[in-house]
């Protein structure tokens, strides 16, 4: 993955922090494996303005420095980093500093469609004052766009007032110990204007400072990812801006500090350090100041520089008064050696402050560090326990804190003793690697594929895979496959060889720039006419100023001569009043003259200027327009036939868009209709489920009851069948004793006397007759048999078919099945009654009969027939009124009442 | 009696193209009353205009759907393979013919020497600007081609290096027997200049028909659906395939190699990306060139001798 990095300065140019952090970040992500190309603006003598130089350097990581004039037109700037985007093809641009740079660098990644990610170090996306400190070293809120205006009312202020230096926008003002910088009159128009009490350009200021918020809020929208370095800065964006910005600390290299020597193990005095820019809100002076109240043994080394000459003049003489030690300015390499120098550290900054590098630099080299307490460097020093806080500003509360150090045993051990290692480099690059790869997956899945035939796709593909390699990469392939083509057509030459005669032939870039060359010599001959005209017009000018002053003296001593022309003659005054008003015409000539000659003169002054600059940029120029023109023009061609394409497109997708919103308010009413039947029919159904649910719950319960009683039913049924079982077999042993016993008494009869007044032919007659009721009544019972039989089997298959479903049959079927049971078990029991009574008839007839006819021990035989008595009569059946039906109830009556027609009838309601 | 004519065009969603070409081309076929064949190859992959041309041009105008897009070439081999007429015409939905022109075309074909014959392409219908009017040549190691100012006067037949893809008559069965176009060409342009050139060099003639005319609205087509940079780059891709597959001696091919790598080295250094891309491109089909090369067999002329043979100025 390429990343491109956008960054103020690096060093060796510039070594401030957020420099040096980008460039040991640039080294890092190599170290992960990125590409990774960094741009930075540069000023140096003799360039272009906005020329590129690109430079390799040693760790892998290319640097583009652009030429920029300050302030930055970001046209130019923006057309700068649109070729570097292009020539680099990043796949995202990670924009660690925007200052110089312009925010319409933003614009030009924006428009390539390349995800972007913001690190912020300070205030530069809502302020121009990016640490928000006002001229007199007093803090302001971010967002206070009314404060910022009134800062650019002062510091063009302190721009025109002599004397201050490079004051990088602040003074000191009622700083003890140091002079004051400004006289009474003009502190006294800075505090004014500070209370918005001056009004000298303060509404253009507002103006302006509400234009730049409004520009920078809408162009940082289009980053993809804001980060910030500590959380007091990402709150305070985040708010400002309007949208997320998450907090992500910087990493340091730290390898080559953690190995340095422990602190304090000299044996001598505290060495007490500061390590940064010279610059008022560094807050050096309140340190100065604190060494001097510190009462204790103890150095105090102060390292840096800054362009602010008065305010380090000043502090030198303090140092060199309270016996301080100004290093002067540092490399990144001597850090080392510094903080093997040093106990500890102290950042006493006077303005809010962000997450200062130097402080992790410190922790690796296990040095403590004494902060002003502010809220973000709360977030980087813990009171107590890896440094001290103290009151921001507080010379005297920082002496303090010094003093506690030297004075309190054990306290600086245990300071040392609580730093945790800082986050290092390399995780901050793997952090930032893992959020590239998210915001370019992102910009693959969002971007929208071109529709294009088929048949062109693969060339297509193949086309946009080259599209993306950086310039060098392509001019890299391209050399790759010439010598592949020179193999192949057999003229492979050495490339010394190739070149030599590649360029010897003529080459359009040799040409262009020898035209430019003539061009160049074109001006300069042109300036140098220019330059002679200019001088021949000033000596010009000095003639008509010499002839004018003469004339104007004629002219007086004329006056003065008419002015005693009483003495002289008529003729001789008309002559001297012609003269004098010859004279005054010749003045007027020469005054317009000299006019003219004067604007003539500004003219070449203003041209020469002019072509001086022309001149300048005539390179730049030159390159621009040439290479340019081919581009816009096939730009313009290309936004004509885009624009054509897009109107007709637009005008498809206009009525497209009509038909389908006309389709959507069809669909969107036939949806509502269909939504409230819908609604409609799916209340019904609930309602319908609801019934059915409980109507199912009640055939349910009642299942369930009525296989309860069809299981008591039938152990009742399967209990009087047996019982039913045991008396048929006794039954059977009666009639068939009876029958024998028939027999014996038929032969009897037929072979014996009959007693005197007796009719034994009418006993006879009974007996037969009891005889063949018998017989029926056996049958019958057989029958009836069969019939429970049948019955039980019903009972079985209807107690087997219980299960899911089968409710309805039970309920319907089974009351009816033992309804029809209990009533065939009350009529056998009738019918056992009834043929208890015919049995002990035709025993009182019997008996009749033997004491007639049968001789005594005959007549015992027979009364040893007395009945025995049967097994126990069953259980009469409950017969439950509900169940029974009307039928059933009747068919009970008939049995009752009409021994004769036993089952006849009621089989077939059964 | 004269030879029958398929004319076959592949299309794309050019519906109104061809709402102005069809009429045209149907007036002439009925004309001519010969029994020629019409067919549209409809290569969107849509099956967009089989219903419209129904409508519009009931039973006059042949369909074929392909069923995907393959380009130009391949639709037109498509088309080529379902005539039966013995000439092929290959027209572009944007050419729009003017009465008689096909008559002409037929009667240059009777002779064998002649490969492929177009009508006077008119580009846009101006006169003085005929596609088919020009001349290739070797410039400074590079294929380029030069227009020229026609003879409006003249009606005699005009070598030409190669018949315009767009309006352009061969012996269908002796096309489709060759393979059509180059498939290393693909997606489009230079099929025709590699076809031309190769019928030069194998001895044959192209020639251009001046009394048979069309008009031409140029890139009508693929113009509309592929982004500009597409088309150029196929262009310049191709142009330097074709030089490529016909290099045929040593001294044109180390001038060439010699313009390629000047030209490689200031679009380096000027940072032109695209002509790097173009570059890449070819570079990329080396070996198909390559290939493609080696399938061409021994040649009558040399490629130098075709381009002279070829330029409409002398002949």
């Amino acid at each position: 993955m390429r990343i491109g990095i956008f960054v103020h300065g690096l060093p060796p140019r510039s070594t401030h922090g957020v420099e040096s952090h980008t460039q040991a970040f640039a080294e890092a992500l190599v170290r992960e494996g990125y590409s990774v190309e960094v741009l930075a603006p540069c000023c140096l003598p003799g360039r272009a303005l906005y020329s590129q130089r690109r430079e390799v350097r040693g760790s892998g990581y290319g640097v583009t420095w652009v030429q920029v004039a300050s302030p930055a037109d970001p046209r130019h700037m923006a057309r700068a980093v649109g070729a570097f985007l292009d020539r680099e093809r990043p796949d995202v641009v990670h924009l660690q500093h925007m200052i110089h740079l312009s925010a319409a660098a933003i614009e030009e990644v924006e428009q390539r469609k390349i995800p972007m990610v913001y690190t912020a170090h300070d205030f530069y996306p809502v302020h121009e004052t990016l640490n928000l400190m006002r001229p007199d070293l007093m803090p302001f809120e971010c967002g206070d766009l009314e404060m910022q205006a009134r800062v650019n009312q002062a510091r063009g202020f302190l721009d025109k007032l002599s004397g201050l230096g490079d004051h990088h926008g602040t003074v000191l003002l009622d700083q003890p110990g140091f002079a004051d910088q400004l006289g009474e009159a003009s502190a006294a128009t800075l505090r004014a204007i500070l209370d918005g009490q001056r009004d000298g350009g303060l509404e253009e200021a507002r103006n302006e400072v509400r234009l730049r918020a409004e520009v920078m809020r809408e162009t940082f929208a289009k980053v993809g990812r804001h980060f910030a370095t500590s959380g007091m800065l990402a709150r305070r964006l985040g708010s400002a801006l309007g949208r997320a910005v998450e907090l992500r600390p910087s990493g340091i290299r730290s390898d080559h500090l953690s190995a340095l020597p422990p602190a304090c193990s000299h044996g001598g005095p505290l060495r007490i350090g500061f390590i940064g820019g010279l610059l008022k809100h560094k807050g050096v002076h309140v340190l100065l100041e604190a060494f001097a109240q510190l009462d204790r043994s103890a150095e105090l080394h102060i390292h840096g520089a800054s362009h602010d000459r008065v305010y380090v003049r000043l502090l030198r003489e303090r140092a060199a008064e309270v016996g301080a030690v100004m290093h002067g300015e540092y490399s990144r390499g001597e850090l080392p050696e510094i903080l093997a120098g040093l106990d500890l550290l102290v950042v006493p900054s006077l303005w809010i402050e962000n997450a200062p590098y130097v402080i992790r630099e410190a922790f690796a080299a296990h040095r403590p560090v004494l902060v002003s307490d502010t809220e973000a460097l709360r977030e980087s020093v813990r009171d107590g326990e890896d440094g001290l806080l103290f009151a921001q500003g507080d010379a005297v509360a920082l002496s303090a804190a010094l003093r506690r150090l030297v004075d309190e045993d054990g306290l600086f051990g245990h300071l040392v003793t609580g730093i945790n290692a800082p986050l290092s480099i390399d995780a901050e690059a793997r952090a930032y690697g893992q959020t590239y790869g998210d915001l370019v997956h992102e910009a693959q899945v969002e971007k929208p594929l071109p529709v294009l035939p088929a048949s062109v796709e693969p060339f297509a593909e193949r086309y946009a895979a080259l599209e993306i390699l950086p310039t060098r990469d392509l001019f890299e392939k391209v050399q790759s496959g010439l010598e592949k083509l020179g193999t192949c057509m057999g003229v492979a030459q050495a490339p010394a060889d190739l070149l030599t005669q590649a360029v010897s032939s003529g080459s359009p870039t040799r040409d262009l720039l020898l035209d430019h060359d003539r061009a160049l010599e074109w001006l300069r001959k042109s300036l140098a006419d220019m330059e002679h005209a200019r001088e021949e017009m000033e000596k010009r000018a000095g003639w008509f100023q010499e002839q004018l002053a003469s004339a104007e003296k004629r002219a007086q001593w004329l006056s003065q001569q008419v002015d005693h022309g009483e003495s002289t003659t008529g003729v001789e005054r008309d002559w001297l009043k012609e003269s004098k008003q010859d004279l005054e015409q010749e003045r007027d000539w020469l005054r317009r003259q000299q006019a003219e000659t004067e604007k003539t003169n500004v003219w070449l002054r203003e041209s020469l200027d002019q072509a001086e600059q022309e001149a300048q940029k005539m390179r730049e120029w030159a390159e621009d327009s040439i290479q340019k023109a081919g581009e816009e023009t096939e730009k313009a061609n290309q936004a004509m036939r885009d624009a054509a394409a897009e109107t007709e497109k637009a005008n498809a997708a206009g009525a497209e868009a009509a038909e389908d919103a006309q389709k959507a308010q069809e669909w969107t009413a036939e949806s509502r209709e269909q939504t409230t039947a819908e609604n409609e029919w799916l209340k019904e159904t609930a309602e319908e489920l609801r019934r059915e649910n409980l109507w199912l719950q009640e055939k349910a319960d009642d299942g369930d009851a009525a296989i309860t009683a069809a299981q008591a039913s039938a152990t009742e049924a399967t209990r009087a069948l047996a019982a039913l079982g045991q008396e048929r077999e006794w039954m059977r042993g009666v009639l068939e004793s009876r029958q024998q016993e028939l027999r014996w008494i038929r032969e009897r009869l037929t072979g014996g006397a009959v007693p005197e007044g007796e009719d034994p032919s009418k006993d006879h007659a009974a007996i037969f007759a009891a005889h063949e009721a018998l017989e029926r009544e056996l049958v019958a019972m057989r029958s009836h048999e069969q019939w429970l039989y049948t019955e039980l089997a019903t009972i079985a298959s209807i107690l087997e078919s219980q299960g899911p479903g089968s409710e309805a049959l039970v309920a319907d079927e089974l009351p009816r099945a033992l309804a029809s049971m209990r009533a065939a078990a009350a009529r056998s029991m009738g019918e056992l009654v009834w043929r208890r009574k015919e049995m002990l008839a035709a025993r009182e007839g019997s008996d009749r009969l033997l004491a007639r006819l049968a001789a005594p021990e005959l007549a015992d035989r027979i009364r040893s027939w007395e009945l025995t008595p049967g097994p126990p009569a069953p259980l009469p059946p409950v017969v439950d009124p509900e169940l029974a039906s009307p039928e059933e109830k009747e068919s009970e009556g008939l049995h009752r009442s009409a021994p004769d027609g036993i089952l006849s009838d009621d089989e077939d309601e059964s | 009696m004269s030879q029958r004519v398929a004319v076959v065009i592949p299309a794309l969603d050019d519906r109104d193209l061809l709402t102005q070409s069809l009429p045209l081309l149907i007036d002439e076929l009925e004309a001519r009353g010969c029994d020629d064949e019409l067919t549209v190859v409809d290569d969107t992959g849509q099956d967009l205009l089989a219903a419209w041309i129904a409508e519009r041009f009931p039973g006059r105008v042949r369909v074929i759907v392909r069923e995907s897009c393959g380009g130009f070439a391949k639709a037109l081999v498509t088309g080529a393979r379902l005539g039966t007429a013995e000439l092929l015409l290959c027209l572009n939905p944007d050419v729009r013919v003017r009465p008689g022109f096909l008559t002409p075309l037929v009667e240059a074909m009777v002779d064998p020497e002649v490969h492929s014959v177009s009508p006077r392409v008119l580009l846009n219908g101006d006169v003085q600007r005929a596609e088919t009017h020009q001349r290739m040549l070797v410039d400074g190691g590079r294929l380029v081609s030069q227009p020229l100012t026609p003879d409006p006067d003249s009606s005699e037949p005009v070598p030409i290096p190669f018949p315009l893809g767009g309006a352009m008559m061969v012996r269908r069965e002796e096309f489709l027997a060759e393979g059509g176009f180059d498939p290393l060409l693909a997606p489009f342009y230079f099929e025709d200049t590699d076809l031309g050139l190769t019928a030069w060099r194998r001895g044959r003639k192209v020639l251009e028909i001046p009394s048979s005319v069309v008009e031409h609205h140029h890139r009508g087509t693929i113009g509309r659906v592929v982004p500009e940079k597409l088309v150029r780059a196929a262009i310049e891709r191709n142009r330097l395939l074709v030089h490529w597959k016909h290099l045929d001696s040593k001294t044109a091919a180390h001038e060439h190699y010699l313009a390629l790598y000047r030209d490689a080295l200031d679009a380096g250094i000027g940072d032109r990306r695209e002509e790097l891309i173009w570059m890449a491109l070819a570079l990329e089909d080396l070996e198909a060139a390559t290939a493609s090369r080696s399938r061409l067999g021994s040649m009558q002329r040399t490629l130098e001798a075709a381009l002279v043979a070829a330029d409409p100025s002398r002949g």
